[in-house]
This record gives C-alpha cells, sequence and structure tokens, in this order.
C-alpha cells in the first residue's frame, strides 16, 4: 500500500515501538502518583487553591540568578528589558527588595504590579 | 619499458600513503618535543628532502628515503613552529605571584556553569585577551586565558562577548614531583597561558559588540538549547548522560554514575566517537532518502552537518577524528572509490596533526587512535584466530541462534581488540583499567546504539512537539536507566578494575611492541 522500502518499514516500527514505550512508561509513572479520588469537594478546593499557588511558585523567577531567558518569562518583560535587568546586575550587584527592578529601565509602576508576585530574591 | 606515462608502472606507489605520511610526521613531530633545531637546518631538511626526492624520482630507494626525511622534518618543523610564542603573549606578562590586573577581550568559548569544592557558583570560560592593565600601564597582548568568574551565572556570558574583566591573574601551579600531572603544560598545548580569576564585587564591565564566529555562535545556542530541553523532558542524571551522549558536554554527569562507567571500561560509550558520528550519518542519510533527495545532494550535505556538528560538541579530538574518517567514506560512497581504513586513520591523523601538532600529546587523541588502530588491526587477525570456534557456532541448529551466536562472538572480538589497544594507555594515565570491560561492554553497546537513536528522534521532535518529545523521552529514560544499571552491576563484581601505577613510557613502547610482534603472523 505504502511502497515502504526495508529501511523505512524498520524506521517507522522503531519510531511506533517508542512510541507505545513511551506512552506505556509515562502512564505507568503516572499510575503510581494518582490522587486519592475518596476526597470531598472541599479537600478538593483547598487542594487547587494549593495548586494555584504551587503553579504561581513554580513560575516565580529568582530576578538575582535568572539570565536573559528566564527573566523574559516575568509578564511584561521581553528580551530588551531582560539583558537590562542582567547588565543593571552586573553593574551594581544583586536586587536586595523587590522594588529595586524599579530602578531598571523601562520597568514603572504598572509594569512592577503586574509582575510583583512572580519575583524571587534569593 | 612500457612508455605510457600513465601506467602506474612507471610509478613508485605506496599501498596506503597516508598512513605513512602520518607515520613519519608524528615521529618527526615527537622529536621536536624533546630536541630543537634551527629553523634553517629544518627547513632545508623539508625543502631540500622534496626536491632531492623529484631528482631522483627513478630510483626507488633514494625516491623514499628523501621523503620519509622531509615529511619527518615537517613534522619537526610544524611542532617547532607551534611551539612559538609570540613577544605580546599574555603568559609574558605574568608575575609568579598572584597579582590584580585589568584584562580586556573576548569569550571565546562556550561559558559553563559549575558549582566548585566550596559550594560556591562559578562560571568557567576561555577569554581571548586583547590588551592588559597593569599597575597604570596598558600594553597590548594576545592569547587565551582560563578565567573563573564567581557568583554569578552562566546565562550573563555568551560566547563573543567583550569584556573588561578585573580579577587576579597567575601562573598555573607547577608540579611538585616529575611523576605529577603538569596542569600548566597541559594548558598551553590548548593555548591557554594564564589562569584569571574574578569576583563579583572585583568588577565586570560589558563593552559593545561581539567578536563571536557565526557558526559557532549558532552551534552554542543550539547546544544551550538542547541542554535546557533535555533538561525539561529528563531527571537530572539521564539528562546529564544524554547532554554527554548528543552533545559531548560530560560536566553534569554525577561523580558515582561516571565511576561505575569508569571502573567498567564503558566511559568511552560517553565520548562522542565512531559510533555516534556513524549513527548520525545513518540518520541523516535515512532522513535525506526518505525525502528523496539526490545521493550526492544528500552526502554533501551530510558532510556539511558533521563539520557543524564538531563545533557543536566542542571540537574533541575523538569527535574531529571521526567526522573527518565518516567524511572520507561518505566521499568515497560518492566518487565510488574503495575505502581503507588505515589511510583514512592516516589522513585524519595528518590533518589534525598539521592544525595543531600540541593534539599529539593530548590523552583524548592517544585514546582516540589507539583504540580505531587496534580495532582495524587486531579484529581480523582475532576472527582469524578464533576462526574454530566460529565454525562450531556455524553448525547451531536455528538459524537465529546461529546469527546471535556470530554477531556476539564478532563484537567480543572487536571489543577485546579495543581493550588490548586502549588498556595500557589508561593504567599509565589514570592508573586503573578495567578487566570486565568486554562483556560490559556487550551488554551496553546495544543499549547505547538505542539511546543514540532515540536521543536524536528527542533532540528533532522536541523543537516540534513537547508532548510528543515528552512521550518518547520516556522510551529513552528506559534505556539510559538500564544503560547506568547494567555499568553499577558489572562495577559491583569482584576485582571489576584494578589500580596500578608502575606503566611508564618506555613500558609502553615495549608492550605495544611485543603485542606487534606476538599478532604479526595472525592471518
Amino acid at each position: 500500500m505504502l511502497n515502504l522500502t526495508k529501511e523505512e518499514k524498520l524506521i517507522t516500527i522503531f519510531i511506533i515501538l517508542a512510541l507505545i514505550l513511551g506512552m506505556g512508561t509515562l502512564h505507568f509513572k503516572r499510575s503510581i502518583k494518582s490522587p486519592d479520588e475518596s476526597a470531598s469537594q472541599q479537600d478538593f478546593k483547598r487542594g487547587a487553591g494549593l495548586i494555584e499557588e504551587e503553579i504561581k511558585k513554580s513560575k516565580q523567577v529568582n530576578i538575582n540568578r535568572a539570565d536573559v531567558d528566564e527573566l523574559s518569562s516575568l509578564p511584561g518583560v521581553g528580551k530588551v528589558i531582560a539583558a537590562r535587568i542582567t547588565a543593571y546586575r552586573l553593574e551594581k550587584g544583586d536586587f536586595i527588595h523587590r522594588e529595586d527592578i524599579k530602578k531598571v529601565k523601562g520597568i514603572g509602576d504598572k509594569k512592577f504590579e503586574k509582575m510583583r508576585e512572580y519575583i524571587l530574591l534569593k | 619499458m612500457n612508455n605510457d606515462p600513465l601506467r602506474t608502472e612507471n610509478y613508485h606507489s605506496v599501498e596506503r600513503p597516508w598512513f605513512w605520511v602520518s607515520v613519519f610526521f608524528i615521529l618527526g613531530a615527537a622529536a621536536a618535543n624533546q630536541i630543537k633545531l634551527p629553523f634553517f637546518i629544518l627547513y632545508l631538511l623539508c625543502f631540500g628532502g622534496l626536491l632531492f626526492s623529484f631528482i631522483f624520482l627513478l630510483n626507488k630507494r633514494i625516491f623514499f628515503l628523501c621523503l620519509v626525511l622531509s615529511l619527518s622534518a615537517f613534522g619537526f618543523l610544524r611542532f617547532q613552529i607551534a611551539s612559538f610564542v609570540p613577544d605580546d603573549n599574555i603568559g609574558e606578562f605574568i608575575s609568579e605571584e598572584k597579582e590584580k590586573v585589568i584584562v580586556e577581550g573576548f569569550i571565546a568559548d562556550n561559558p559553563q556553569g559549575t558549582v566548585d569544592r566550596f559550594k560556591r557558583e562559578v562560571v568557567e570560560f576561555l577569554f581571548e585577551t586583547a590588551s592588559l592593565i597593569k599597575e597604570g600601564e596598558r600594553i597590548d597582548v594576545s592569547g587565551k586565558l582560563k578565567v573563573s568568574v564567581y557568583n554569578l551565572r552562566a546565562g550573563d556570558f555568551r560566547y563573543g562577548d567583550t569584556f573588561l574583566l578585573e580579577g587576579s591573574l597567575s601562573r598555573p601551579r607547577a608540579p611538585e614531583h616529575p611523576q605529577q600531572f603538569d596542569y600548566g603544560e597541559y594548558l598551553k598545548r590548548r593555548g591557554i597561558y594564564g589562569l584569571f580569576y574574578v569576583n563579583k564585587k572585583d568588577g565586570i564591565v560589558r563593552l559593545g559588540g561581539n567578536k563571536g564566529k557565526s557558526l559557532l555562535k549558532a552551534a552554542y545556542c543550539l547546544k544551550n538549547n538542547l541542554k535546557k530541553k533535555y533538561a525539561s523532558l529528563l531527571p537530572p542524571t539521564h539528562s546529564a548522560i544524554l547532554s554527554a551522549l548528543i552533545l559531548g558536554d560530560r560536566k553534569e554527569i554525577p561523580a558515582p554514575v561516571l565511576d561505575s562507567f569508569i571502573h567498567t571500561g564503558c566511559v568511552h560509550i560517553l565520548a562522542i566517537s565512531g559510533l555516534h558520528v556513524g549513527l548520525v550519518i545513518l540518520i541523516i542519510l535515512a532522513i535525506f532518502r526518505l525525502t528523496r533527495v539526490k545521493a550526492k545532494a544528500a552526502v554533501v550535505l551530510c558532510i556539511c552537518f558533521l563539520i557543524f556538528y564538531c563545533f557543536l560538541t566542542g571540537m574533541r579530538a575523538s569527535v574531529v577524528r571521526a567526522c573527518i574518517m565518516g567524511s572520507l567514506v561518505l566521499g568515497a560512497m560518492v566518487l565510488e572509490r574503495d575505502v581503507d581504513l588505515y589511510n583514512s586513520l592516516g589522513l585524519a591523523a595528518f590533518c589534525m596533526l598539521l592544525f595543531n601538532p600540541y593534539q599529539l600529546f593530548d590523552v583524548g587523541f592517544q585514546l582516540s587512535f589507539a583504540a580505531v588502530l587496534s580495532i582495524v588491526y587486531l579484529t581480523p587477525k582475532l576472527l582469524n584466530f578464533t576462526g574454530p570456534a566460529f565454525e562450531l557456532v556455524k553448525k547451531a541448529p536455528l538459524p537465529w541462534l546461529r546469527k546471535t551466536l556470530l554477531f556476539t562472538g564478532q563484537a567480543a572480538c572487536v571489543s577485546f581488540s579495543a581493550w588490548l589497544g586502549v588498556m595500557p594507555l589508561t593504567l599509565h594515565y589514570f592508573h586503573q583499567a578495567s578487566l570486565v570491560s568486554v562483556i560490559a561492554n556487550l551488554f551496553i553497546l546495544p543499549l547505547l546504539t538505542i539511546s543514540l537513536a532515540l536521543g536524536f528522534l528527542v533532540s528533532v521532535v522536541s523543537f516540534l512537539s513537547f508532548t510528543l518529545a515528552k512521550i518518547f523521552s520516556e522510551s529513552l529514560w528506559l534505556t539510559l536507566f538500564s544503560m547506568v544499571k547494567t555499568a553499577q552491576i558489572f562495577e559491583k563484581i569482584p576485582c571489576a578494575f584494578f589500580h596500578f601505577e608502575g606503566v611508564t613510557a618506555p613500558l609502553l613502547f615495549l608492550y605495544y611492541g611485543a603485542l606487534l610482534g606476538l599478532t604479526f603472523r595472525l592471518d
């Protein structure tokens, strides 16, 4: 039907096997980590709230250690402002307070409010 | 005598010419490491030898003698030129004691972030200097320094960025006794003449402009991108192993895991070499065949990719050797010529040493060429020697059993040949060798092949779909996990490896001479 050569058939079989094995391994890993299904509605909401907090924490960026790509993930920050933040850091040293990031050109009060909860200082 | 000048009987032909060219070139370069000769004598020997070889073209003996003299003199000359240090080299301005200076220049390689033994974050890179400011005086200099910047991340520095750095400049410490590793000499052979330490508070000023080469910038950008993708798809240990297999960067492999591979004689799989490059070629050619690209165009594109892959993986000796030999095999396919491995190996060695003769004393260079040479030379002899055993295997009743046993037997001969060639060198440089290497490799190499294929698949798919890449990476995780576990199991076997410190250079020559003598008539 597809008129594949022997080599093409081997490559196709290899990719399909890799897909099947990968999906199987992923499913197995998730099944041994599955949450307790008997949690009540309140527990679920509390859990959802905690998860939301965890997601926010996982999106936080350490502005004293992050590189240009990581800084670009902050809301309102593109490559240009991210480069200015790293240049400021090299020149003046680490940020001590979150508000110090407003000293970087291009970050005003509005932009700072958007990114405030995603800024981590270490 | 036939009058046709194009008939081969009219010329002195040599089998494997590039092999012998590289042998005599190496002899000359090795001699130059011990003695110095005036340049005019070397030029005289080199060009005089060439001239006389043309004059005595019809006398075979004198022709080859003059050619050998010319080649050896050329090797000697090339090495001596490489050891020449210009007056403005930064090494000439480094004091015996550490001192505070300012250097200006640009980053000459891909900065690497690491952690030192005091748990401080360090960024290390090579720095090509343009000027030195010392005691208020500005001096134009050249040459590279190895820079270590503390308490900053690698992401703050990129290849080609120009900087003004203030810090401590010093020479590498000299060895305290003759047997100790000479770090200064090791760095000098890589064109690095000093060490420079910068604390963030000292002063780092980024200057405008970027002096990097576009090809290297693209290679490093792709490398950093791929490393981040691997880190997001796999656990840290397996992502580090994948970085070693595909990108040639094994700095982040945890020490216990690395030790398992070293102790079982399988650490070579973490260095990109013939197997990796061979697989890259197969994959690239398969992709071109699937997309119906013409054979000659596919080969040319494949060679271009191999050159890029060399830059991507840091231009280590084993990769460069494998890429040169791979390109020669591909070229032979296009030109419909036979391939001779000795000739290809010789040409690869000659090209690499012509570029940098100091590579002759690089451990990676020696191990890579010793492994290939011993495989090419010893494997046919071992297969011949174990011929009766193979005849017995051919009588096995089941075809699949027959094929499996034959393949395993041949693989074992290859593995044993490599071990015989490489073991004395590992004893000489690292004072340890493995006794389970042959068997461990039989289990690990098939897993390596699958891991490499999946690794390249994940690398390509990760740019198209993260979800699909995640699924493939789970299969990859399984094979990498199996590789690590196999190495750890073999490591635990009693007497899997041993330490021995008495292998000196004369003993090495004795060993290889004896091996050559014993196996010469095994055809």
